[in-house]
């Protein structure tokens, strides 16, 4: 005991050779993590004769603001899209945590009788789906979200991993007793919940929504199913779609006859492409160092048991 | 028991409303009070000037013929997913654009998601049986029916070696060196060349002989079944031949890829050549000397004007008309549409009206263009609110010229179109269905194997057999076996119709 004690002050200090070469790792695998990033900015400052000449490269041999000039010509495209994605980020996640977060706790509730199915129906989505062309038909034939909002929220709405970490949460950390007490108190069951329990869990919520949030951000699978309209075009997808018409001219341009030249002529460049990138990606990088802690805390959010 | 019903019925209940919410819209369409609306799903990019244009149109086409368009534009890259995704759903709408290269047009109609139309054809199309090539209506049908009204342009395939004029300049040389003849012969002709090209400018990047991945060459004097020279499956062109062949088994094509390994050996053709997607860097970076592409009159000047720089070229063989060239771009009509009638109407009055045409082609006379001559017309800035692809819109033929066009650009391509030669197993559409799954391996393994030979990356005498073998292995004989049945019936079937037309 003695002995320890004089040499660390901390059972969690480390050697300073090991502090070296972990430090040396993290870094490592930091710049990969970031070198990707820098250099697709550094390829939209790039000039556009310069990446068919000599391809991609760190240091481009001409700089040129192209691609962003590019961009400020056709911004009421990206403007809009940027308002879609935002309106349905903000509406999507209040939406999912509000859903979220009162099915949880129901199920959460050892008195409520039928949490047994409800935790079922929740989980048997995450092993067994219906695959997407039938989500497909449901979607776009039943329930009509073709063209609609609904096509751009409701598909995410829903995720029952993050139901059942929150129940867990919800479990494990607010004693029964406590519940109990407000009841005593006179507390009807939406006030416990959204004055007790929601305060309680606010590392888990904040995990959740920020989970939440970025894949409604980044998702463009469900709008390409869903939307066919400009105007509802969120970011992710407008992206997409540029990346994938400039290559399918390119490559089809022998096939499509005269006016190629003409459309060709329109098309935003491959710098315009990266251009884009670095302007969908730079809000969502920017949040992130607000949430990171929440972000870590999730991690262990529902693995700790009492 | 009670509650669990009501839970039950809580779930289900969400869906009833928003059931009910989206069929209240799809009602609103289509009164028979108000005009039809037609829904259009067409390929291209969102334009912003697009409802302008089209109310503009509507007003137009509400008088004449009491119709309404609701055109939908769905991006390039993704149209062949989403149009699947619309027609396998049975989503309700009334024309869309269709080709052999994205929504295919044989397969989609072979699935009954197209309207048949030759009916229709005769009853209100006769402006597009006067105006079309012949060879258009004849040509894309599947099983005697047409399910696409094509677009009026280039109806056959002539293959053009395309070269660098400042190259060819400097180095000496000019067309009338080269023997431009069928085939292979012309594409020995050029060998000096391209020796000389690799000799004086290998060392700043040029390459000689630009071909790619996907490039496929094209025998003078054969035909493709599937459309695509490197799937096994082709007829010889001669009169009344029907036999099916593989045409990787013939003298003439293993020559041509003897020649490419040469070329690949000296260095003519880049190293990695069979993983390059196109050859769209090398022509805008001006490091290509040689390279093919499709020929259509003046397309010397097109070309040049995409590169920015002089681009001249020699046609390959003498222009065929085939399968694949006469479905370039059609526009077909959902087998959901609700009214035939008046969409077969509108397509009449799409490939006959000169106003309505260049309407949907250019925009509004006065903000998009303006008008320099009678049919000659000049951008204005607005123009890039809205640019159209050209083919997806019909008849080509009654489209203005543009300032660099020649007056008889039109004529021209009548010329050419009339040049054509027709296969004689025009408008003979293979079946698959019957070998769906040999199909697929057949082509897995003509993925395997098909760009590294093409492109001369590997010696043929070694690899071709390798490549039958795998073919073989992969059930080559039972395709071709189905094919060679198909086309004996669809032979006396179109014995019996041209009787039947004699007679009368």
């Amino acid at each position: 005991m003695t002995v320890r004690k004089k040499s660390k002050g901390n059972p969690c200090d480390i050697s300073r050779a090991s502090n070296l070469t972990l430090s040396i790792i993290v870094a490592i695998i930091a710049i990969i993590c970031i070198y990707p990033i820098v250099l697709m900015f550094m390829i939209s400052l790039s000039s556009e004769k310069s990446i068919l000449l000599y391809g991609y490269k760190f240091f481009p041999s001409h700089y040129s603001l192209e691609a962003y000039r590019y961009m400020f010509k056709v911004g009421y495209q990206l403007l809009h899209s940027y308002m879609i994605t935002i309106f349905v980020t903000v509406v999507g996640t209040i939406l999912s945590l509000v859903i979220s977060t009162l099915y949880a706790y129901a199920i959460s509730r050892d008195d409520f009788k039928y949490r047994k199915l409800f935790t079922f129906i929740a989980l048997f989505p995450l092993m067994f789906s219906g695959g997407f062309v039938a989500s497909y038909l449901v979607n776009s034939q039943l329930l009509g979200f073709t063209n609609s909002f609904l096509g751009l929220i409701m598909p995410l709405a829903v995720n029952g991993f993050f139901i059942l970490i929150l129940r867990t949460y919800f479990k494990t950390t607010i004693p029964a007793a406590l519940i109990e007490a407000a009841r005593i108190d006179g507390a009807g069951e939406f006030r416990i919940f959204y004055q007790i329990v929601v305060p309680l869990s606010k590392p888990v919520i904040a995990t959740i929504s920020l989970l939440t949030a970025v894949a409604y951000w980044n998702d463009w699978w469900d709008p390409l199913l869903y939307i066919n309209k400009a105007s509802m075009t969120p970011v992710q997808l407008l992206l997409q779609n540029t990346q994938t018409n400039m290559q399918f001219i390119i490559n089809n341009s022998s096939s499509l006859s005269s006016n190629s030249v003409e459309l060709l002529k329109h098309m935003p460049t491959q710098t315009a492409i990266f251009a884009i990138v670095v302007l969908a990606t730079i809000p969502i990088l920017c949040t992130y160092p607000f949430f990171q802690k929440y972000v870590v805390s999730g991690m262990t959010v529902g693995g700790v048991k009492d | 028991m009670r509650k669990k019903i009501i839970l039950i019925l809580l779930f289900i209940l969400p869906v009833f409303i928003f059931n009910s919410c989206s069929e209240s819209v799809s009602k609103k369409m289509g009164t028979s009070k108000n005009p039809y609306n037609i829904i259009w799903y067409t390929i291209g990019t969102h334009q912003k000037d697009l409802q302008m244009v089209q109310a503009k149109a509507n007003e137009y086409l509400r008088k004449k013929i009491g119709v309404e368009l609701d055109i939908t534009i769905i991006d390039w890259g993704v149209y062949n997913e989403k149009m699947s995704m619309i027609s396998i759903s049975g989503q309700e709408y009334d024309l869309c654009f269709t080709a052999a290269w994205t929504n295919n047009y044989v397969n989609q109609s072979m699935r009954g998601a197209f309207y048949p139309l030759n009916k229709l054809l005769d009853e209100y199309g006769q402006g597009i049986k006067k105006v079309l090539n012949p060879y258009f209506l004849s040509g894309p049908r599947v099983d005697g029916e047409l399910y696409g009204i094509p677009c009026n342009k280039e109806v056959a395939l002539q293959i053009a070696y395309r070269f660098n004029a400042k190259f060819l300049k400097e180095l000496g040389f000019s067309l009338s060196d080269f023997k431009q003849k069928e085939g292979i012969n012309s594409l020995r002709s050029i060998e000096p060349y391209l020796k000389v090209v690799y000799e004086k400018m290998h060392d700043h990047g040029v390459i000689p002989y630009s071909i790619w991945k996907d490039y496929s060459y094209l025998l003078p004097n054969q035909t493709y079944i599937f459309g695509n020279s490197g799937v096994p499956g082709a007829v010889v062109l001669e009169k009344d031949n029907y036999k099916i062949i593989n045409q990787w088994e013939t003298k003439e094509f293993m020559d041509y890829l003897k020649l490419c390994h040469e070329f690949y050996k000296k260095g003519y053709i880049a190293k990695d050549a069979a993983l390059v997607q196109n050859s769209n860097a090398e022509v805008m970076s001006e490091k290509f000397a040689v390279d093919t592409g499709q020929y259509q009159p003046s397309a010397d000047v097109v070309w040049s004007e995409t590169a920015g720089y002089k681009i001249i070229s020699f046609p390959a063989f003498k222009p065929i008309i085939t399968n694949t060239t006469v479905s370039g771009a059609l526009v077909a009509m959902s087998i959901n549409a609700r009214r035939p009638d008046l969409n077969m109407k509108f397509l009449n009055l799409l490939n006959t009206d000169v106003y309505l045409r260049n309407l949907l082609q250019y925009g509004i006379d006065g903000i998009h263009y303006e008008k320099t001559g009678p049919n000659r017309i000049k951008y204005l800035p607005a123009h890039n609110n809205y640019i159209m692809a050209d083919f997806t819109l019909g008849n080509l033929f009654i489209t203005y010229l543009l300032p660099g066009d020649p007056d008889d650009k039109w004529e021209q391509f009548r010329k050419f179109n009339a040049s054509g030669k027709p296969s004689q197993i025009l408008g003979f559409n293979p079946n698959i269905i019957p070998v769906t799954s040999a199909m697929a391996a057949v082509m897995n393994v003509k993925k395997q194997y098909c760009s590294d030979l093409f492109t001369g990356t590997v010696d043929p005498e070694v690899v071709v057999p390798q490549y039958l073998e795998a073919l073989k292995t992969a059930g080559l004989d039972k395709v071709l076996g189905e094919m060679q049945k198909q086309l004996d019936e669809w032979v006396k079937t179109e014995k019996i119709k041209k009787a039947v037309t004699k007679n009368k």
